[in-house]
């Protein structure tokens, strides 16, 4: 079950793997972007971690709501509102939901989160950002939680899709936002915004994992 | 040439605050700054149109020093080379409602748009009607012409904002303030180069090949890559090629008059830019168009970027006249006599 202790820590711990890969990141947007993509990440997961810390008792709806406000308040930018579009759409979800959140209401919330990305960002899968890893890691979130698997074991499966979907689109031409204005540069690099999810995905499968050892 | 990693600054985390505290000081008669944003020192009367922008920072004096009388009600700033995010827009188009509706304009970037879209319906959830964005682009490197809708902003915006900045300031409908942006938006093409790159100042990372030093033409202002034409190029060449491009794209006929605008990327000397605009000045003239005005200096630049912009603007009796009105911002003044 999720709920908002573990919602917290999740977010912690997507906040300390962006902030430990942040210059790999910004160095993979300086080929055909403007090479600050791993400081804006972590800026904006150390905002959010900020606001969540000074919320009394959150559920979970309120703790993705604030890191999808802070993305979008802190670092701008397309990764800005595409990010914090997505975490709002899980917060929103949520907050439909009971708490603690089921597993399945967590996926719906994904699910709901890269409809909007795609949506805001006019974006289709293939055209190398990160609804490449976003949609994988959604497809096997989604089979995992309908063999009715725990919330770890969902966030293990998304984060194995959406490293090997990060994986894929080093040898991907972009065809949309500011590097398909450098083609053919980026071509052999992968998608820094789909390295960030990826990074994020696997951080959740581990906090989830010590979270749930001894039930499943 | 290598590329400038340290800059004088203090923490460069707050570098963008600070620069925006030090150029109101510096300007307060003409800017005030308010929760973050560029707003003018006198506003403009009541029932006028309210001109408002959101853009990334590092492009100074784009957009802070276009705040003033004839140009910008409002500036939002966002961080380096990023827009800033919904919530900063709606205070912006808050900030510059004078009763008149509101007009905001973007430079056509993903996250420029994305996050003018998220506050345009965050505006209209909280009864903020009047809102009309229009979308600006011009580089014409960055899509054909087929697809002239996917082209990025680049420095011939600078002819919309004076145009629109004039139209608002007369008091002219929203409908007005709009058509004027898309007219001007459709008589305007950039081209940019630029030798060597810059570095993030936040990141410290270059952006592109720190080592490649050949002249690019074609990058976008956030330095994303260009076309090399090698090390060994001469002045004239590159103007004569640009200017080419330019006309050509825009189907300029002998007899056309236009604005050119020789934009300083960052970096470069007044020599360099005095002898770029002769080989511009002669390859218009060669081709029978009359410049009716020009202007130099940097108005959008890359940090410290080697680097320049050219744009034409095809002018008419009516934008000619709004580009001669007066204006009044911290980084660019138009006296209004010619």
């Amino acid at each position: 079950m999720l709920d908002g202790d573990l919602s917290r820590r999740l977010v912690d711990a997507a906040r300390r793997r962006v902030s430990d890969h942040q210059d790999e990141l910004s160095r993979l947007d300086a080929v055909a972007g403007d090479g600050d993509h791993g400081v804006n990440m972590a800026t904006a997961l150390s905002e959010a971690m900020e606001r969540i810390e000074a919320l009394d008792d959150p559920t979970p709806a309120e703790v993705f709501r604030a890191t999808g406000r802070a993305f979008h308040d802190a670092v701008g930018g397309a990764a800005g509102a595409l990010f914090g579009s997505f975490f709002g759409a899980i917060g929103g979800q949520l907050n439909r939901s009971d708490n603690p959140a089921t597993p399945a209401d967590m996926v719906t919330g994904m699910e709901k989160g890269l409809t909007r990305v795609m949506r805001i960002g006019k974006v289709e899968p293939g055209q190398k950002t990160m609804v490449d890893a976003l949609t994988p890691a959604v497809d096997g979130a989604r089979t995992a939680s309908g063999e009715g698997a725990s919330v770890a074991r969902i966030l293990h499966a998304a984060a194995r899709a959406a490293r090997q979907g990060a994986a894929s689109t080093a040898s991907m031409e972009p065809r949309a936002g500011r590097a398909r204005y450098a083609a053919e540069q980026s071509i052999g690099t992968e998608d820094p915004g789909a390295c960030t999810v990826a990074l994020i995905f696997e951080a959740w499968a581990e906090t989830a994992e010590e979270d749930s050892t001894g039930e499943d | 040439m290598s590329v400038r990693t340290r800059l004088f600054l203090n923490n460069p985390a707050e570098a963008v605050t600070e620069m925006l505290e030090g150029y109101a000081a510096a300007h307060s008669d003409i800017i005030r700054l308010s929760d973050g944003m560029v707003v003018r020192a006198t506003p403009k009367p009541e029932g006028h149109v309210g001109v408002v922008i959101g853009n990334g920072s590092g492009h100074e004096p784009a957009m802070i020093g276009w705040v003033g009388e004839g140009l910008f009600d409002v500036n939002v700033p966002g961080p380096i080379f990023s827009s800033p995010g919904p919530g900063g827009i709606v205070d912006g188009i808050r900030a510059a409602d004078r009763g008149g509706g509101v007009l905001l304009l973007v430079s056509s970037h993903a996250g420029d748009i994305m996050n003018a879209e998220l506050a345009i319906d965050e505006a209209e959830d909280e009864g903020i009607e009047d809102v009309e964005m229009v979308i600006l682009y011009d580089d014409v490197a960055s899509a054909p012409k087929e697809q002239i809708t996917e082209r990025r902003g680049g420095a011939g915006l600078f002819f919309v904002w004076k145009m629109v900045g004039a139209t608002a300031e007369r008091g002219a409908s929203l409908e007005d303030c709009a058509r004027i942006a898309r007219k001007a938006r459709d008589r305007t093409r950039s081209l940019s180069a630029a030798m060597g790159t810059v570095a993030h100042p936040v990141s410290g990372q270059p952006l592109g090949d720190p080592d490649d030093t050949s002249v690019a033409v074609g990058l976008g202002v956030h330095g994303e890559a260009g076309t090399r034409l090698g090390e060994d190029v001469e002045a004239d060449h590159i103007s004569e090629l640009m200017i080419r491009g330019l006309v050509e794209d825009a189907h300029l006929p002998a007899g056309a008059r236009v604005g050119l605008l020789l934009n300083n990327g960052g970096s470069l000397t007044i020599m360099e830019l005095s002898v770029l605009y002769r080989g511009a000045r002669a390859e218009l003239e060669r081709r029978g168009i009359e410049v009716a005005r020009s202007w130099v200096g940097p108005y959008a630049t890359t940090l410290d970027m080697a680097g320049f912009a050219f744009a034409i603007c095809q002018m008419d009796s009516e934008l000619l006249a709004l580009y001669d009105a007066p204006a009044r911002g911290a980084g660019f003044v138009m006296p209004g006599a010619h």
